[in-house]
């Protein structure tokens, strides 16, 4: 019996293997990046952490944690090999988009800071697109940017944080004590 | 018919009739005034522990796939018409545990924190601005310190952020709410801490992203 499970676990891994990465896959370390690929992202090799084939074109898979949402885009830094993160980079998408995040589809339009995400830049082209939800569904690459999240004009203005309510107290308790002298006067007089 | 010299005079009697209806007067504003102040701090805390009750419960909604489909629209309806607290935000060191707001208008800030308008959000990054009131929950950050873990709680995610830097600047001086690369978060208060009237300057905590992986 336990062997038969292991047998079925070895082969459902074979083909799992066999569908996201052939027998002669490349690694990050031999993939054909081309060029425009690693001009784009000249630390490619060291933030690939496998290379995968979908829809007939080799990807290499990148994880980075997200820094920031924008309007259409995503804005991620990458986990490098040695532990440290890449600079921030902007990943564009599509408002209905859905990544998985802790193995639940969550729509773009939902992630959260310091999120983990998973993209894929192809090999051949400078393009670069977020994992999706679903393994069958197909990927949307757009050309990689290595622009900084624009920053939004500064039109906060600063707060006012003093209550007027202690003032309130203040001149109620005054009115109080004040009454009360009177009251005391009138008395005395009375007396 | 003859006049008593002896009772007080027309001016007197003006006089104490005046100081009566004053001495009312007084009592009466006096005790409108204090009500005020005792319903405000009434609100606050009711409002404040109401907030971060409905902000827990909005984490873990009730499973509803046995309510009939008027019952659901019922507590939707109920939902809505709250004031829900977008956040919480703690910092374990003061011990302060205070609903986030989605503005900083007056009823917000009295029951808890409120978002700076025009700056980010937890979750979509930048510089989150958070405002308080320096004589109501924001008064224990005078004594935060450089390093202590400030705690964000939305409805996505915890985000934690440690403090690196305080500053006390000039209340027209907006330069440390310009929005950042890195998500951050700055506390904005008055300063002084005790002052009547609108305080001169503004008490401001920064504070950086903790990433997962950095703790």
């Amino acid at each position: 019996m336990r062997r038969s499970i292991y047998l079925s676990i070895i082969g459902v891994t074979a083909v799992l293997g066999g569908v996201s990465a052939p027998a002669m896959a490349a690694t990050c370390a031999d993939a054909q990046f081309s060029q425009a690929v690693l001009d784009r992202f000249p630390n490619i090799r060291l933030v690939c952490s496998e290379i995968v084939e979908k829809d007939g074109q080799q990807y290499a898979v990148v994880k980075g944690d997200l820094v920031r949402t924008g309007n259409n885009a995503v804005y991620m830094k990458f986990k490098l090999a040695d532990g440290t993160k890449s600079d921030t980079r902007k990943v564009e998408t599509r408002p209905e988009f859905r990544v998985k995040i802790d193995g639940k589809p969550v729509s773009v339009r939902n992630l959260a800071v310091g999120q983990e995400l998973t993209a894929y830049v192809k090999v051949s082209d400078p393009m670069i697109a977020l994992e999706p939800a679903e393994s069958t569904d197909t990927l949307a690459a757009y050309p990689i940017e290595d622009a900084a999240p624009a920053m939004a004009a500064n039109t906060a203005e600063m707060p006012t944080t003093a209550s007027a309510l202690p003032t309130v107290f203040g001149l109620g308790t005054l009115l109080l004590a004040f009454a009360g002298m009177l009251t005391f006067l009138r008395l005395r007089r009375q007396s | 018919m003859s006049h008593s010299t002896h009772g007080p005079s027309n001016g007197t009697r003006g006089l104490a009739r005046a100081l009566r209806w004053s001495e009312i007067a007084a009592y009466v504003l006096g005790a409108l005034l204090c009500s005020l102040f005792a319903l405000a701090q009434a609100d606050s805390a009711l409002g404040s522990t109401n907030a971060l009750e409905d902000f827990a419960a909005s984490l873990n909604p009730p499973d509803q796939t046995l309510w009939s489909a008027g019952r659901v629209r019922d507590y939707q309806v109920a939902q809505q018409s709250k004031t829900l607290a977008v956040a919480v935000l703690t910092v374990p060191s003061l011990k302060l545990e205070v609903p986030v707001f989605e503005g900083d208008d007056e009823i917000s800030l009295n029951r808890g924190a409120g978002m700076v308008a025009g700056m980010g959000t937890p979750d979509t990054g930048g510089n989150v601005g958070i405002a308080g009131h320096r004589d109501g929950y924001f008064r224990v950050l005078k004594d935060i310190k450089v390093g202590d873990l400030i705690e964000i709680r939305t409805r996505l995610k915890l985000h934690r952020y440690r403090v690196t830097s305080i500053d006390i600047v000039d209340k027209t001086d907006k330069r440390l709410l310009a929005d950042t690369d890195e998500p951050g978060v700055t506390l904005v208060t008055c300063y002084p801490f005790y002052y009547l009237g609108n305080a001169p300057q503004r008490f401001i905590v920064a504070a950086t992203y903790e990433w997962p992986s950095d703790s």
